[in-house]
């Protein structure tokens, strides 16, 4: 006997809520929308396109009878070769791994890395340890990026206004643009990158602008985790970049900051943040961490106080806030 | 009451020897093929790109294994020498060899000479050599007189009892880890003598090669 399921009723909060919705079809509940949710399976769910179970039956029967032939053969073992290199590589050992000393940027700060590589192809990143700060720990974003470098959608070319373009063609069109950028100081010549922590490009980036100096560096990331220059500027007087010390710190309160997870100095302030936890003896002192956060993040789940608050509410309520 | 079995039922004693005796022969030839030296392949002697003499750079030149199988100490896999490896003579010597022109061209264009495999333990097997050449195992237990070869041969059998004679009993396999490219090295004091060192070795070394499933099987 089939079970009938009975849904309750929606409960009088619910139906004077806010309601969601999924897609815009079932927002404007369309009749298709409604036919297909009606609907279990959508339609020839359990049919084969094109073709039939017997004939399918058929067809499968006879690559079997004919992977079979190929038995008599298959007794011999094939031939195999042995392929070495053709101009020896400095440090190779077929089957041993080597490791190199890589980075992962992580916007204004980089993360250091060993890259485990077999014969030329990197398998697998993990934190430096000679990092003492990090201590060779690496974030779940940083071992994943190991992906990227096997991502069929990486750039394999140039392109200029989405068609590819060659290397040479490259470099003609940036000598002809710093030819006419030279004639007028830069005047009209922006260019846009991402924030990086790297001295070479600071140093580029200052060569160019002596020579170019009406030209726009501008940098941009979609995601920041530094405090407006302003605010550094309002609070110490000078354009500073923050370095917390939550070792050092008894209390610690963050407003939408998930620094165990989102900044770019995560990893060392997750470790930092420890020591100040870390009680050896009963008269040790241990930090209190209050947060205040809009969307539940690792540092909301391991505070001692945590109010939830959107972030439009908070610099007006957080002065008024007092932990329970 | 009908029959409970069909009249068809009373062959079926017959029907079951039958099958029996053919099941049993396709097994007895199976095990006949596949357990025998031919599936084995010893004696398997395939023809080079180049004919690279053992014999000859080994046997009389004296080049050590080592020289070209560079990896055979410190990896699993005891590699065969990149081009580069041959031209470090062959740059000076037999420059015009029209034997050498595929190694010519390999180093040429950078692509591999294409060596034909000899050995090979299947996938189900893990074999180090490291661990074996540094503790002693010398290449001659497992690849023969590869130094009186004019042609590289499949000499030792390569089946599981051939790995598990000496997994089982260590010491006469043995010896000085100096001495194991030595293809020729016999012990001065005679077999016993190497027996006695053998024993002295499994036992300084703690020697204890696995005989279990997963010690190779892995």
């Amino acid at each position: 006997m089939k079970r009938k399921v009975e849904h309750p009723e929606p409960s009088a909060r619910e139906l004077s809520g806010p309601r969601y919705w999924r897609s815009l079809d079932e927002l404007v509940e369309t009749p298709g929308f409604q036919q297909k949710v009606e609907r279990e399976f959508p339609d020839g769910a359990s049919n084969l396109n094109g073709v039939d179970r017997r004939h399918f039956f058929k067809l499968m029967a006879a690559s079997f009878a004919l992977g079979g032939m190929g038995l008599a053969t298959g007794c011999r073992r094939p031939e195999a070769y042995i392929l070495p290199y053709g101009k020896s590589i400095e440090g190779i050992i077929p089957g041993m791994p080597q490791y190199y000393a890589t980075s992962f940027p992580v916007r204004g700060a980089a993360l250091p890395l060993l890259a485990e590589t077999h014969q030329g192809r990197p398998t697998k990143l993990e934190g430096n340890p000679t990092y003492a700060p990090y201590g060779g720990a690496s974030s779940l974003i940083a071992q994943a990026s190991i992906l990227d470098l096997y991502d069929p959608d990486r750039a394999t070319t140039h392109t200029q206004a989405g068609a590819a373009i060659s290397a040479v063609a490259v470099r003609d069109e940036l000598s002809a643009i710093a030819k006419s950028a030279a004639a007028n100081g830069g005047a009209g010549l922006a260019i846009l990158a991402e924030t990086s922590s790297s001295p070479s490009r600071a140093r580029l980036v200052k060569s160019l602008k002596r020579k170019l100096p009406k030209a726009i560096w501008a940098e941009y990331d979609a995601v920041t985790d530094l405090p407006p220059a302003a605010a550094a500027k309002a609070a110490f007087g000078k354009s500073v970049k923050p370095l917390y010390r939550f070792a050092e710190a008894k209390r610690i309160v963050a407003i939408d900051a998930d620094f165990f997870h989102a900044e770019s100095g995560a990893l060392g302030y997750s470790r930092d943040f420890a020591k100040g936890r870390k009680v050896k003896s009963a008269h040790d002192p241990m930090n209190r961490l209050y947060s205040v956060e809009s969307t539940f993040t690792l540092t909301g789940s391991m505070a001692d106080h945590r109010l939830r608050l959107a972030s439009s509410h908070m610099l007006v309520s957080w002065p008024h806030w007092r932990p329970r | 009451m009908s029959n409970l079995f069909p009249k068809s039922s009373n062959r079926l004693p017959l029907q079951i020897i039958i099958f029996l005796v053919i099941f049993g022969g396709i097994v007895t030839a199976a095990t006949t093929y596949y357990a025998t030296p031919k599936y084995t392949r010893v004696g398997y002697a395939p023809v080079q790109p180049v004919p690279f003499s053992h014999e000859f750079h080994n046997g009389q030149l004296g080049l050590d294994c080592r020289y070209c199988h560079s990896t055979v100490e410190k990896a699993a896999h005891a590699a065969v020498p990149t081009t580069q490896t041959c031209m470090n003579c062959h740059s000076q010597v037999k420059k015009q060899s029209p034997l050498l022109a595929p190694v010519r061209e390999s180093y040429e264009s950078g692509d591999p000479v294409e060596w034909v495999r000899v050995h090979q333990a299947p996938d189900y097997v893990y074999f180090n050599h490291a661990v074996h050449v540094n503790r002693g195992v010398s290449c001659v237990e497992c690849h023969g007189q590869v130094n009186e070869m004019e042609i590289v041969s499949h000499s030792k059998s390569f089946s599981m009892g051939f790995c598990l004679d000496c997994h089982r009993n260590p010491a006469p396999h043995l010896r000085s880890p100096d001495l194991v490219t030595e293809l020729d090295w016999e012990h001065p004091g005679g077999p016993e003598a190497q027996l006695a060192e053998g024993e002295k070795f499994v036992h300084d070394w703690n020697i204890n090669p696995p005989q279990s499933c997963t010690g190779c099987h892995r």
